[in-house]
Parts: C-alpha cells; sequence; structure tokens
C-alpha cells in the first residue's frame, strides 16, 4: 500500500478574494488579489516559487484556454505552470498537483490558484448542460441544470427514506437558515443576509422540490496556496498547516447505468471519504473530523454528503440537523464561512476557498472573532463535480 | 391511398381512378394534420393495422414526380398484431391546455427563452450517423458474460462485477417498459414548455439512463410510475438544417 501524503507537505501561506459579483474586477484582477495576499501571508518572494498550479473552469467565460493567462497575470519567471479543470474539484486539483509536486523533491515551493469569472453570463446558474457534451449527449440525455440534477437526488431521498415533501423541505430548510447565518457574519462572503426557514420553504422552485435558498450563488472569484515540504515549513512561520489526505474518486458508470445505485446519496463522496480517513489515520470521522467545507452547491447535497462522509447515520441525517449538530456552535460546524451557499461558488477557486477557511481556523486567524472555531484539530474540505450520477469527488483534510 | 391536402381534391382524384369513398384511407389530417412526406407511409400503417390476409393496398404519393406501389397483405400480419403504430399513438395524445402553447411549439410565435436559450447546439452529420444507433434506435448493449443490459452502447461492461470488454451486443431499449426511479420538474431550464420534466428511469429486464419525459405534468409524475419510449424532436439545429429526433419517456396512456 502507498504511503499517501500524510504530513508530507504544509501550506504556509493562503489567500482569497471576497466572492461575488465584482462587475470592476477581472479574471486577472483577481487572481492578482489572491497572490497577493497569499504571498504576503506566506513572506516569500516571487523568485521562491518553483512551480505552480492553476485551476479555471468556465475558460471561455474569462481567460481562455491553458494556463498562460496565470503566468502572464502574475509575470511568473518562467517556471512551469499546469492548467487544471475537473468540474468543481478543479481547485483542489491543482492543490492536489502542487502538494505532490513538492512531496516528489522535484520542487521546494509550489503555488496554486484557482479562478473563475462567472457573472458576466448575465445569467443566474451555470452555462452550459449536455448542449456542450456533443452531439450525442445533447441528443440522448435530458436538456438538464445543475439545480435539476441535484433536484432528483432529493426527490430520491425523500422517497427512500419515506419524508413527504414537506418534511423534506424542512429538513433541507435548516441547512440554508445555518449557512446564511454564517454567511451573514463573513466580510468576505458574497450573500450576506441571514433567512428564516419559512422564507426558504415559501421561496419560487428553481427545480422540485428545490427552492431559490436550496441553491448557492454562482461568483467571481479567486483563491490561492503556496505549499512546502513539511520539514522546511517552519522555516517560514510558526503555525504551518499539514495536508493529512488528498483524495480524489469518479463515478463509474454504475450510478447512471446500473441499477444497484440507491439515488439518496453520492457514491464518490462515500469512496472518497473513506480512502481519505485511510490516508489521514482517522478511525471515527464524526468525532475526530473538527469541521468541514463541504460541496454544499444544493441544501441536499450537503445533508446526503453528512451520511456520505460517515459524521451522519445513513438516513439520519435530519436528527444531526434539527439537532443543531452542524451549527457554528454546534459539535461538528459546517460551512463555518458561508460555505457555496452564501460565500459563493466560483468554480475554479471553490476548492482552495474551502482550504483557506480551514486554514485560518486551524491558526486561530479568522478576521472575526465571533467566527474563530473553538481549537478546531482537523478540518475537511470535500467538492462534487457533476452530477449526482456521473461526478467527480475531492476531499482534502488539514491539521495543525 | 395516397396524401391530400384538400378533402375536395382528394375526392376528385377517387373520382378520376374510380374508386368507392369506402375504398380510401383516412389521410390523417384532422387527426395527426400534415405529416409530408412520412404521409403515406403512415396511411399504409394505418391500413396494415386493420389489414386481413388477402387484402390488396394501393399506395401512391405525389411531390416534384410521384410513386405508386401495390401490396398484397399475406397471412404474417397476424404476426404484428397490437404494435404500438398509428392508432395507438393516436389514441395516446395529450390535448394541449393553450392555442398559444400549440404555436410556440411549431415556432409559429416569437419565444423569449432568455440567454439560456441562446446556445447554438452544432450538429455534425458524421457524429450524427455514427451514433445513429444509439439516437435513433435507442439501442443500447446487453453483455454477453453477465447479461446486464445497458444505455448506451458500451464497450466495457457496466456491471463492477463483470468489467467485460467487447463482449456486447445490441440492445434496444425501445420496445421495453421503463419504471420512474426519480424525477424533477426544472424550471431554470430553457423550455418553451416549462418546467422541463425529466428523469432516471429503470427498464423491465435491466438498464437505467435518464432522459427528458413528455406528455405529462409534474403533479402527476411519481417515483415508481410507469413509463414507456417515445421518439421525439429534440431541438431544431437550423444552422446545419438538422431536426435531431431522440427518445424520450412518456407515461402508459393506450
Amino acid at each position: 500500500m502507498a504511503e499517501g501524503i500524510k504530513d508530507k507537505v504544509a501550506i504556509i501561506g493562503m489567500g482569497c478574494t471576497k466572492f461575488g459579483e465584482l462587475w470592476d474586477k477581472s479574471a486577472e484582477d483577481l487572481m492578482v488579489d489572491a497572490f497577493k495576499e497569499c504571498m504576503e501571508d506566506a513572506g516569500i518572494e516571487k523568485k521562491d516559487i518553483n512551480a505552480a498550479w492553476f485551476g479555471v473552469h468556465f475558460e471561455e467565460q474569462s481567460v481562455g484556454k491553458g494556463a498562460t493567462s496565470l503566468a502572464l497575470a502574475l509575470k511568473l519567471p518562467f517556471i512551469p505552470v499546469t492548467r487544471t479543470e475537473n468540474f468543481c474539484a478543479t481547485a483542489t486539483e491543482a492543490f492536489r498537483g502542487a502538494c505532490y509536486g513538492v512531496a516528489s523533491g522535484a520542487y521546494d515551493i509550489a503555488l496554486a490558484l484557482g479562478v473563475e469569472k462567472l457573472k458576466d453570463t448575465g445569467y443566474g446558474g451555470l452555462p452550459g448542460g449536455p448542449s456542450l457534451m456533443g452531439t450525442k449527449n445533447a441528443l440522448i440525455m435530458p436538456k438538464l441544470t445543475a439545480p435539476g440534477a441535484f433536484a432528483m437526488m432529493a426527490t430520491r431521498y425523500f422517497a427512500v427514506y419515506g419524508l413527504k415533501p414537506e418534511e423534506g423541505k424542512r429538513m433541507l430548510a435548516k441547512v440554508s437558515v445555518k449557512s446564511h447565518y454564517n454567511g451573514a457574519r463573513n466580510p468576505k462572503a458574497h450573500l450576506r443576509r441571514e433567512v428564516t426557514e419559512e422564507q426558504i420553504i415559501n421561496a419560487p422552485i428553481i427545480a422540485w422540490p428545490l427552492g431559490l435558498f436550496d441553491c448557492c450563488g454562482v461568483s467571481d472569484g479567486s483563491a490561492a496556496a503556496i505549499v512546502t515540504r513539511a520539514d522546511m515549513a517552519k522555516k517560514f512561520r510558526p503555525d504551518p498547516v499539514y495536508v493529512k489526505a488528498l483524495q480524489v474518486a469518479l463515478s463509474s458508470g454504475e450510478e447512471l447505468m446500473y441499477t444497484k445505485w440507491d439515488g439518496a446519496h453520492v457514491e464518490t463522496t462515500y469512496r472518497a471519504g473513506k480512502q481519505a480517513y485511510k490516508e489521514a489515520g482517522v478511525k471515527n470521522p464524526r468525532e475526530e473530523i473538527s469541521m468541514a467545507e463541504v460541496h454544499d452547491c444544493f441544501s441536499i447535497t450537503e445533508a446526503v454528503t453528512m451520511e456520505d462522509l460517515q459524521f451522519s447515520p445513513r438516513g439520519k441525517v435530519k436528527e444531526d440537523i434539527e439537532a443543531g449538530r452542524f451549527n457554528h456552535d454546534g459539535p461538528q460546524p459546517i460551512q463555518p464561512d458561508g460555505g457555496l451557499k452564501c460565500f459563493g461558488h466560483p468554480i475554479g477557486a471553490s476548492g482552495l476557498r474551502m482550504i483557506y477557511e480551514m486554514y485560518k481556523q486551524l491558526q486561530g486567524k479568522v478576521q472575526l472573532p465571533e467566527r474563530q472555531l473553538k481549537n478546531p484539530k482537523l478540518g475537511l474540505t470535500h467538492n462534487l463535480g457533476g452530477f449526482p450520477p456521473m461526478n467527480i469527488v475531492s476531499i482534502a483534510i488539514v491539521g495543525s | 391511398m395516397y396524401p391530400g391536402l384538400y378533402a375536395r381534391e382528394h375526392g376528385a382524384i377517387a373520382k378520376r381512378l374510380g374508386a368507392d369513398p369506402a375504398q380510401l384511407q383516412d389521410t390523417l389530417l384532422s387527426t395527426v394534420g400534415d405529416t409530408g412526406s412520412a404521409s403515406p407511409l403512415m396511411m399504409l400503417v394505418a391500413a396494415l393495422e386493420d389489414a386481413k390476409p388477402g387484402d390488396k393496398i394501393l399506395v401512391a404519393s405525389f411531390g416534384n414526380g410521384g410513386d405508386a406501389m401495390f401490396f398484397q397483405v399475406t397471412e404474417k400480419i397476424k404476426n404484428v398484431a397490437d404494435k404500438r403504430a398509428v392508432k395507438k399513438h393516436v389514441a395516446a395524445k395529450k390535448d394541449l391546455a393553450s392555442y398559444e402553447k400549440y404555436l410556440a411549439f411549431r415556432n409559429l410565435a416569437p419565444m423569449d427563452l432568455g440567454m439560456r436559450g441562446e446556445i447554438s447546439i452544432k450538429t455534425p452529420m458524421s457524429a450524427l450517423f455514427r451514433e445513429r444507433k444509439v439516437i435513433l434506435s435507442l439501442c443500447g448493449s446487453k453483455c454477453k458474460k453477465c447479461g446486464t443490459p445497458q444505455y448506451p452502447y458500451q464497450r466495457v461492461c457496466v456491471n463492477p462485477d463483470c468489467g467485460a470488454i467487447d463482449q456486447m451486443e445490441d440492445y434496444r431499449f425501445s420496445d421495453k417498459k421503463a419504471v420512474i426511479f426519480t424525477y424533477t420538474g426544472d424550471n431554470l431550464a430553457a423550455s418553451i414548455d416549462p418546467p422541463s420534466i425529466y428523469g432516471l428511469v429503470d427498464f423491465d429486464g435491466g438498464g437505467r439512463f435518464w432522459f427528458d419525459f413528455t406528455d405529462c405534468d409534474l403533479d402527476s409524475v411519481k417515483v415508481g410510475m410507469p413509463v414507456e419510449m417515445t421518439f421525439r424532436r429534440r431541438y431544431v439545429d437550423e444552422p446545419s438544417g438538422v431536426h435531431g429526433y431522440s427518445w424520450k419517456a412518456a407515461p402508459i396512456r393506450a
């Protein structure tokens, strides 16, 4: 069995822009903003960076293909830069590339940066769908959108666990109430208003049974990390954050074309989680993972992710949600920064944004004292790109 | 049988042919509409649904030229009884609630689909031809090793305990019934008939895939509801001159 990545790589600097409708910022501006904060935090110079990994998903909306846009925007001095793209796991893939780059010994210091300019589309939600997936898919797949694809998981969850639509919608509303509470307190978040359960339940339907507040915002934004080998980390700062696990799992086609998947969970999350716990040496995730930023693109996604990551028993997340387990003052805070739901979701930056929150929480350096969690040990981040039956999941576990 | 857009002219042709009106096949104009070049063949299928061994059928069509074919029905007609052809499709029709919807479906009224509707699809003929079985025949594959049916056609078996490579035979899903595994009604998707209703279906005998649903209302759709597959238009790619057709799932009505 391979050794894994545990404690071989340390994060010594991070940056994250405000997420939102940033009409006066270009993708390049956002890259520079995230990079600047990241470099100041790490206390290094540009010449110290040996290699970079650059994540962007909808390149046609912002910077074009390849990695040249990062090198040009930051004036990186003829170093290797690799572009990563893997749906919503794009930024975590950039981070993974940088971590493996230093862990291998090929580099001492590497940069991972993700960016996305989405609001220039002029509409809510993401562009694309099956019409951009080739002729066969354009003709045989339903004309689905992300909310529709995840709504089907809500329909299925309600059916499998015998929830009436109104019971299911109330369970999901509590997920969003919590994220809005956290987002409202975060100056860098995109959506900063608290909402009530009733507002959520009565909001217009986007894709039945999901309403407006069950869906995350899509945003402009960028986030970045500087990583180095663990044995070098203390040279740069007294409180580096160590990588404990990095795992990725992709659908095998079983969920979409075979008939065993129950449609009420995400198999890739469960598999990647299991691998990540093994890599990090986590025996009891419900007790050992202090906090997490998971891929709450939709309220139902966060709910099933709690079960897939083994934070809640199968079919029992409703009890944990109702008990406030995942609230900011609960025993296992989820989305302390507001999550995709409220911090926002610039696809190519989201994975690094999640790691940024875990990093700051672990260092005790969250901007506002009321946002700081008490003494967290291990933080987990999770991205789910694609649709429940056809997706990629990435998981990172970090600790001090 | 022969098409005719005008009843008077249609009758006048019969007179010149010396045919009794009772011998004429209905043009389907009042039930189906003007189907263009498909019209004589649809009339032939409708005639065969009522035909008895020994019947003689004359099929004629015209456009820039004309064709005539003469058929005699054999005993084997009994083997194709109860096929879902013209009669069953007409019986399964769903009435539209408003004339405006009809105008929208026929592209006779200008529709604002919003910015999400602006994405244009390019349809290369080479891809349509290569994928013709999957797209037009709803043809998937069945693993010869483990027996798992799968759509669309796969070369590597999707059964995780099998995984056989290139052990497939063609398998048609178009005549299989299915049940709804899950569904949604999507108001975000650009559609001339929102919400877009679609979902995953499990086929009788095995196989699962996702499809657009048609001829149904969101309120009537349920997990576990039986559906059947129906061949429908998906989109019109005007620059390429392609009408994209494939299969949708519909409630079983007739």
